[in-house]
């Protein structure tokens, strides 16, 4: 990311969204301007009839209404629910084609058919957007249900019952589904539809306000974009069930009528306002995230969940990768717990291949975020299979530390055996010689004397022999004193000169200390096997790690023998090896965190 | 003389009563954990208390926690403590929790019946007990480069019969020199190393062992 984006007039990626954006919108803009085109010429040739009124503003204003949401509508839709808001916007002008101006009897037909279409649609619109929608979902899906029933109950069966040439209208086109020439049956179907209306609009007023509520509980202060299209689409429910109350009353020429009729396109041109504020910001997104998967193909350090929140605009937000055993984990292989709520899962053929955690208070743009994870889809990819090769090594260190930790708890069992057993067995031994050497020299049998002391001599190196093998099996001391204690007594019996440069006083993990004893005593006992001019050793903590220095004029055996590493790599350290000036040193790194 | 034992092994407990029975000392209380030895020591009031190090319920290091316990309840009861392994650090702890009538030999040492009395007798008479191994341990473990390289030969055997806790009357009797030529070596020694403890401190062995191992 440059670090002069604040300095420019618009972020980075914005123009480059603007001038493709404007690419995507040219088929709607052609499609639009037709419509609006014979809406225009219908409205010039029969103002008296329309639903706008004659007032020219108020149908400049339905006309702007219905292009800019087809417009809009149109460049903003993804997924299943794309053609919602055109279809709207389309219904919307050609309402207005059910006039004796229509160009043709097709055109008649579709405004007859129409009618009401455009609630349902905008409603529907808004079906899944946001958490808020998701929660009162049920109050919307029977608004929706309610208007779709008024739309085809108004519209095409109501046209089907009778035909407005029935009704009286002698120049209006022929209606081609008209089936029936019962006028009664089409009053009654038409005024059902627009009391479908009411009672939807209604709902999707109330369906608002509890919107309105569960927002402000979820702290979401910020006006955002779907809380926007949200108030919108509401405020056109209310002005439709308004303007069909109005109709039911007092039929279509009325001047409330056309006041909530322009109420109406005021809430469809503010929704596609939003929608393209909304598809702005969707393109941006996805090229932040573009930007975002380059930068972080060149810093392995970032991630995808850095990627996205920033592109997001949520600090919060992380991304988790499933394991084959159900758990998950972040990308470098460390388990996480994935919380119940505020995630999103990225699924691949029906396969989920990723979550994305949203922080606690992000409010969740899932046009934003589906362009965004689409974006980032690669890098997710590349991530989940380095996370899975990830967990597949801490798993194997964790056994490796599993199988050390086994043969340490075996080394003191064994040890533990050896001090009850055998050992105690040999000091009762010697006691028991010396009992026998006193009584024999008091009766002074001199021979059994010296043959009792001996044995004695026998008893006290089997001993001797005894006690050094436990001890290099297990330092009982290490886990009672410390290593710092424990690394003195082992120097202490060291068979060559060793000097201690520096040892920790403070206690570590466990595992760290008998990985670091482990070294030294078995550096200390290759000393034995081939005597080094002497050792010097060092221990010191260094940020999270401690370090172990071992170093000789010459290595034990000529080389440090290879098995020493073994031990270190189980807790997950570095071994190096290095000769200077005639120097062998040995220098282990054992991570304590 | 009046003998406590604590050992958690009873064929130990019993081989090591015969031992003090033949040497002519009374055992007036054996046991096998910390709880009991304490209630027999309240019970009998031994002059010195034989402790094994590694006890029930752990077998780490009790046996000090039973000396320290000892200490506080019983000034006047010295001990020995008896290890089947012999740690410089341990020794070190238990001198400095229980600087005078105290002992810390290899568990089989006392087998011979001249050591086990020459080491009660020295801990009843207030005076300290190091293993000769620990000192032997750690005067090697320096080289001729090392801090001990200011000494003279006689200087480092005094230092080690020191360390051992051995009293100038008695280096002198074992190295066969007046009691005077030791207080010197003593001095001397004192000086040369730089130890700030007074020669005549009955904290110097102590000091002594806390400079072979540092």
């Amino acid at each position: 990311m440059p670090a002069s984006s604040g300095l420019a007039l618009f972020p980075p990626g914005v123009i480059p969204a603007i001038v493709w954006g404007v690419a995507r919108l040219v088929p709607w803009a052609v499609v639009a301007a037709v419509l609006a085109g014979v809406t225009a010429n219908v409205l010039r040739l029969r103002a008296e009839v329309s639903f706008a009124g004659p007032s020219v503003a108020a149908q400049a204003l339905e006309i702007g209404a219905g292009a800019a949401l087809i417009v809009a509508g149109g460049a903003a839709g993804r997924g299943p629910g794309r053609w919602l808001l055109p279809a709207a916007g389309v219904g919307w002008l050609i309402t207005e084609w059910a006039s004796p101006a229509a160009p043709d009897a097709a055109a008649f037909t579709a405004g007859l058919v129409a009618v009401l279409v455009a609630l349902p649609l905008v409603l529907a619109s808004r079906w899944r957007h946001s958490p808020v929608t998701r929660a009162l979902s049920g109050l919307l899906a029977l608004a929706v249900l309610l208007a779709l029933a008024g739309a085809v109950v108004s519209g095409p069966l109501a046209s089907a019952a009778a035909s407005p040439r029935d009704g009286g209208c002698t120049d209006c086109a022929r209606d081609l589904i008209g089936i029936a020439h019962d006028i009664r049956l089409n009053t009654l179907l038409a005024r059902l539809g627009e009391q479908f209306v009411v009672v939807a609009g209604l709902l999707a007023v109330a369906w608002l306000a509890g919107s309105m509520v569960r927002a402000r509980r979820h702290r979401s202060l910020t006006p955002s974009y779907d809380l926007a299209a949200d108030v919108a689409a509401a405020t056109f429910a209310a002005a439709s069930a308004c303007g069909a109350a109005v109709l039911l009353r007092s039929g279509p020429a009325d001047t409330l009528a056309y006041d909530s009729r322009a109420a109406a396109d005021c809430a469809l041109l503010v929704l596609s306002a939003v929608l393209a504020g909304f598809a702005l910001r969707t393109a941006r997104a996805r090229r932040m995230v573009a930007r975002a998967a380059v930068a972080v193909a060149d810093d392995p350090a970032g991630g995808a969940a850095d990627a996205l929140a920033a592109a997001l605009g949520d600090p919060g937000l992380h991304v988790a990768y499933p394991a084959r055993d159900g758990t998950w984990h972040d990308h470098r292989g460390q388990p996480v717990v994935l919380p119940e709520r505020n995630v999103t899962m990225v699924t691949d053929e029906g396969e989920i291949v990723a979550a994305v955690v949203h922080g606690r208070l992000a409010r969740i743009d899932y046009a934003s975020l589906t362009g965004a994870i689409s974006a980032a889809r690669l890098l997710l990819d590349t991530e989940r299979l380095e996370a899975g090769a990830l967990a597949r090594v801490n798993d194997l260190r964790a056994a490796r530390q599993q199988v050390a930790e086994a043969a340490d708890a075996a080394r003191a069992g064994l040890e533990r055996d050896l001090h009850d057993g055998a050992q105690q067995r040999l000091v009762a031994l010697r006691y028991a010689l010396g009992l026998a050497g006193i009584r024999a020299a008091r009766r002074s049998e001199s021979a059994l004397s010296a043959r009792l002391t001996d044995a004695d001599r026998a008893a006290e190196q089997a001993l001797a022999d005894l006690r050094e093998l436990a001890h290099g099996i297990s330092a009982a001391a290490l886990d009672v004193e410390g290593l710092a204690d424990a690394v003195r007594s082992a120097a202490e019996r060291a068979p060559g000169p060793v000097t201690i440069v520096e040892l920790p006083a403070e206690r570590l993990p466990e595992r760290v200390e008998r990985a670091a004893y482990r070294l030294i005593a078995d550096s200390l006992r290759e000393m034995a096997r081939a005597p080094a001019s002497g050792l010097s050793i060092a221990v010191r903590r260094a940020g999270d790690d401690l370090i172990v220095e071992l170093t000789c004029d010459r290595a034990p055996g000529g080389e440090w023998p290879a098995y020493l590493g073994d031990r270190v790599a189980a807790v997950g350290g570095q071994l190096q090896r290095t000769a200077d000036h005639g120097h062998q040193r040995l220098i282990a790194v054992l991570p304590c965190e | 003389m009046r003998v406590a034992i604590v050992d958690d092994q009873v064929l130990l407990r019993e081989g090591l009563a015969r031992l003090l029975a033949e040497a002519g000392m009374r055992v007036v209380a054996s046991e096998g954990d910390v709880d009991s030895f304490l209630g027999a020591v309240d019970a009998s009031h031994p002059d010195v208390a034989i402790i094994d190090i590694r006890l029930p319920p752990t077998f780490t290091d009790e046996g000090l926690r039973a000396a320290d316990l000892l200490r506080t309840r019983h000034p006047g009861t010295a001990a020995l403590v008896l290890s089947q392994y012999l740690d410089a650090g341990y020794a070190l702890r238990l001198l400095e929790s229980f600087p005078s009538g105290v002992g810390y030999l290899l568990k089989d040492r006392v087998s011979q019946v001249a050591v086990l009395i020459d080491a009660v007798e020295r801990v009843v008479a207030g005076e300290c007990v190091v293993d000769p191994s620990i000192v032997s341990r750690l005067v090697s473990r320096t080289g001729p480069a090392g801090p001990l390289g200011v000494l003279t030969p006689r200087e480092r055997d005094v230092l080690g019969l020191m360390a051992e806790g051995r009293t100038n009357s008695a280096i002198g009797q074992r190295l066969y020199l007046s009691e005077k030529t030791v207080e010197g070596n003593v001095r001397r020694i004192f000086d040369k190393l730089g130890l700030t403890d007074t020669p005549e401190d009955d904290r110097r062995v102590l000091a002594v062992l806390a400079f072979l191992r540092a």
